[in-house]
């Protein structure tokens, strides 16, 4: 077997990760996130409604997403970042690259998860003719959530919640450089979510969006894994 | 075989080890002994490559603690004196989780374990007291077959009747040719179990052991009066314990709480001794 990374050790690691999830998840508030959903997905329609003041439209942005980055990952994992709590994790037999891609997966998986449950949640509500409810996912003949910049800024998140659990540790406490680091943390996300909006009714500005968010991605990938590869207990 | 060599590790500004060497050679259970905050902890954390050294080396058959390899942590398992467990699974589902990680998981062995630790294997976790949570703990990390264990403050939350099922399983284990390393307070716990004994101080290894080296070299005398030549004296029911050098040859039976004692207050002595 790969030392570095095994694809039989990785399916283990998951089926592992996703067994022992929902009993973490279901008793600590995952429905609290499942409510939010559909608030959040349909945050995407509300940003795009010109009768909204561009700093309301940017402080709900920064605001979902923060909450998202910060919610989700203590729900799927709460203990990683921990040093005790973590002992479990590190010691289960499968590399630090395998964690890694356990913990990607799994958080896409539940994104995805809360996004089919606000889609659901959106359709049934179109079907029922909610008083003032007109139809926000399916306004176009094409989902507007498959555009790609929506895709790379979901996928943001997915990265930004990871970086957030696996630093959770690290951000968690009453000092000052705690207080820092929450502040540096909330300010990287706002940083990242207002820049491309910046660009969002110049030509270039598709294009800008990809690339900043791409480049935001693989960052957080990366400081994410550096955490996981130092990471002691 | 666990090595460690010219280990120094420390925690920012605090020195926890200064240069300590130390090996554990399979098949024995070894004896972790300390006051609080030597490092008893920080050395099993070590050994798991859940801590990284300053400088110098450890390693597990070979493979480097901290790599945190598969092949180096599927040989070995790690109880924490503190452990989370998730209130709503069962013993059972916890060890269903673990087991496809451990090829030398035996489902009977954990059964088995379950039932001589006298635990339901299906009940639930909240509704069980600490002790029973300890030993359910204890059974699943001991089933899974690794060639290395070792347990933190195992015998806590345990009555009496479980601490004797306890040492009786770990004997067996023992036998078996597993290590299993104990780092623990209640030495009387572990008592006529635990062979060699290793005892930390401040930064360095104080003793390293075996009982057999220890009562070759001290000499265990019970029920006389209080000797001026002691390395540690205490006074039971009936008469004075006093540990002296055994100049004699003589065969004792060892007390470990005097032991600790004796080596905590003669540290210089204790060195010469057994260099």
């Amino acid at each position: 077997m790969s030392q570095t990374f095994d694809i039989k050790r990785y399916g283990r690691l998951v089926r592992h990760d996703v067994r022992s999830c929902p009993r973490e998840t279901l008793y600590s508030g995952l429905w609290m996130a499942l409510a939010f959903a559909p608030l959040m997905v349909l945050s995407r329609q509300w940003l795009g409604q010109e009768q909204y003041g561009t700093f309301y439209r940017l402080a709900l942005m920064v605001g979902m997403v923060t909450w998202w980055a910060l919610m989700i990952p203590t729900q799927v994992y709460p203990n990683v970042g921990k040093k005790k709590r973590g002992i479990y994790f590190a010691m289960l037999p499968a590399t630090k690259a395998e964690k890694h891609a356990s913990i990607a997966t799994l958080m896409v998986l539940t994104v995805v998860g809360l996004m089919a449950i606000g889609l659901a949640e959106d359709v049934l509500l179109t079907a029922v003719h909610l008083p003032g409810y007109t139809k926000y996912f399916w306004q176009s003949e094409t989902l507007r959530f498959l555009d790609l910049p929506m895709v790379l800024g979901t996928l943001f998140t997915f990265l930004t919640a990871m970086f957030g659990m696996i630093w959770a540790n690290t951000v968690a406490n009453n000092t000052l450089r705690g207080i820092l680091q929450v502040l540096l943390f909330l300010l990287m996300i706002g940083g990242l979510v207002f820049f491309p909006l910046y660009f969002d009714n110049r030509p270039q500005g598709y294009w800008v969006v990809i690339a900043v968010e791409a480049v935001a991605t693989l960052f957080l990938a990366w400081l994410s894994r550096r955490r996981m590869d130092r990471m002691t207990y | 075989m666990i090595e460690i060599k010219n280990l120094d590790f420390s925690y920012k500004k605090t020195p926890v080890f200064n240069n300590i060497n130390l090996s554990f050679p399979q098949g024995a259970i070894y004896g972790l002994l300390g006051e609080n905050g030597v490092g008893k902890t920080t050395l099993l954390k070590i050994i798991c490559g859940l801590q990284r050294p300053v400088s110098g080396s450890c390693t597990v058959d070979g493979l480097t603690s901290y790599d945190r390899l598969p092949e180096m942590l599927q040989r070995i398992v790690f109880l924490p004196d503190e452990v989370t467990l998730p209130d709503n699974a069962t013993p059972q589902k916890y060890v269903d989780e673990l087991s496809p990680f451990y090829p030398t998981f035996v489902q009977g062995t954990f059964l088995h374990l379950m039932q001589e630790l006298e635990v339901e294997p299906d009940r639930k976790f909240r509704e069980m007291s600490f002790g029973q949570q300890k030993k359910s703990l204890i059974a699943a990390s001991l089933s899974l077959g690794t060639d290395y264990v070792l347990l933190d403050e195992p015998t806590n939350g345990l009555d009496i009747p479980s601490k004797a099922q306890f040492r009786s399983i770990l004997s067996k284990i023992a036998d078996e040719g597993k290590t299993i390393i104990i780092s623990t307070h209640q030495v009387k716990d572990v008592e006529n179990l635990i062979d060699p004994i290793v005892i930390l101080s401040h930064n360095a290894v104080l003793l390293d052991a075996s009982v057999q080296k220890i009562t070759e070299k001290l000499f265990f005398e019970y029920g006389g009066a209080e000797r001026p030549d002691a390395l540690y004296s205490e006074l039971l029911p009936g008469g004075y314990m006093n540990v002296v050098a055994n100049e004699s040859g003589e065969e004792s039976q060892l007390n470990i709480e005097a032991l600790f004692n004796a080596v905590l207050r003669n540290k210089e002595k204790i060195k010469e001794l057994f260099a």
